[in-house]
């Protein structure tokens, strides 16, 4: 579902499970978008670190409106209809309790790959 | 439709995934793709980012959530959902028919026998709900299971329990003769009703009949198209 780059293997797809809704509910605390926005969007932020098959972004931003995350409504501007995603209370509290777990994890991992441990050990 | 979309539905919809969001999803994928269109170098290029089949299949397919409660729970939509549906039009005609004759009743209070028209509307509607309503909702089923790519077990056992339930189904509508009388409206099962000249074996037979060949012949050219 996502790459994380050139090397993709399925163990990197399955470590990546559950970034792309990270990612887009940071990106809807902003302001309201739609889906190929936020998939541009996603691929500027992340210098194309983080690459999506871009259509597989639907399926995420649908399961979280399901789950009250997210609202939905179609707009058009400049003559072009799209669905406009935004974030909803429910939301923000679910992007905060993934922000926590992830800067958690990220910085275990990261003490992991310097040896910070170790070195405290010895 | 472009034939990446078609594919994508035809794999969603034999996997289970509700219809209503197999639409909005491919309603979406088509927009996306008309953005990609106006921004990548060429068509192969938007299509390579948009993804393939595969790729696009495999998030809808991971999540229960966008499950049909026909592909969950058959029994529940095929067999239960019928019958369901014809209970529901057979009560929501006797409200109606109910409605009217206490507004009849309340606007000429000395009234006794109800107005022939009424007598002949209320006649014919029971003869659609026991004559046609059993064929129309079944032709409504058996349009659900092709749309579905379903399997035909499932179908057929649905069909052949609603001609069961339809064929013995006994709706009658009595209107009093006299002044004083009592008018009747019931509902009702059993093999031998109002409609004597049609046994309810035949009824049965005719329900099932009118059904599923439609729904077998309609399968076999749906799946000779998609071959």
């Amino acid at each position: 579902m996502v790459k994380a780059d050139a090397t993709t293997n399925s163990t990197a797809t399955s470590f990546m499970n559950g970034v792309p809704e990270l990612l887009l509910l940071r990106l809807l605390q902003a302001r309201e978008m739609y889906g190929y926005e936020l998939v541009q969007a996603i691929r500027d932020e992340t210098r194309d670190a983080v690459q999506f098959g871009e259509g597989v972004v639907y399926p995420v931003l649908h399961a979280l409106e399901k789950d009250g995350a997210l609202k939905s409504r179609r707009k058009t501007v400049n003559g072009r209809s799209r669905v406009y995603y935004s974030l909803t209370a429910a939301g923000r509290r679910r992007l905060g309790d993934l922000t926590a777990t992830w800067l958690k994890v990220s910085e275990a991992i990261q003490g992991v790959l310097t040896g910070a441990r170790h070195a405290e050990a010895i | 439709m472009p034939k990446l979309f078609e594919d994508l539905r035809a794999r969603l919809l034999v996997a289970g995934v509700a219809p209503r969001h197999i639409r909005r999803y491919i309603a979406e994928l088509e927009d996306h793709l008309a953005d990609l269109r106006t921004d990548a170098p060429d068509e192969a290029t938007a299509a390579a980012r948009l993804g393939d089949v595969d790729t696009l299949a495999q998030p809808m397919l991971s999540r229960p959530e966008f499950r049909s409660w026909t592909a969950r729970a058959p029994w529940a939509t095929l067999i239960g959902g019928p019958i369901v549906a014809m209970a529901a039009a057979s009560a929501a005609c006797f409200a109606v028919f109910a409605a009217i004759i206490l507004s009849i009743k309340a606007m000429n209070p000395g009234r006794a026998i109800e107005p022939m028209w009424l007598q002949n509307m209320v006649q014919g509607v029971v003869y659609v709900l026991v004559f046609i309503a059993p064929i129309l909702i079944g032709w409504a089923t058996a349009a659900q299971a092709v749309e579905r790519r379903l399997a035909p077990h499932w179908p057929i056992a649905g069909l052949l329990v609603f001609a069961f339930v339809t064929g013995t189904l006994d709706i009658g509508v009595n209107f009093p003769k006299i002044a004083g009388e009592h008018g009747e409206l019931r509902i009702g099962w059993g093999l031998w009703g109002d409609f004597s000249t049609q046994s309810s074996g035949i009824r049965i037979g005719l329900n099932f009949i009118l059904t599923a060949t439609p729904y077998l012949l309609w399968r076999r050219r749906v799946a000779a198209l998609a071959t």
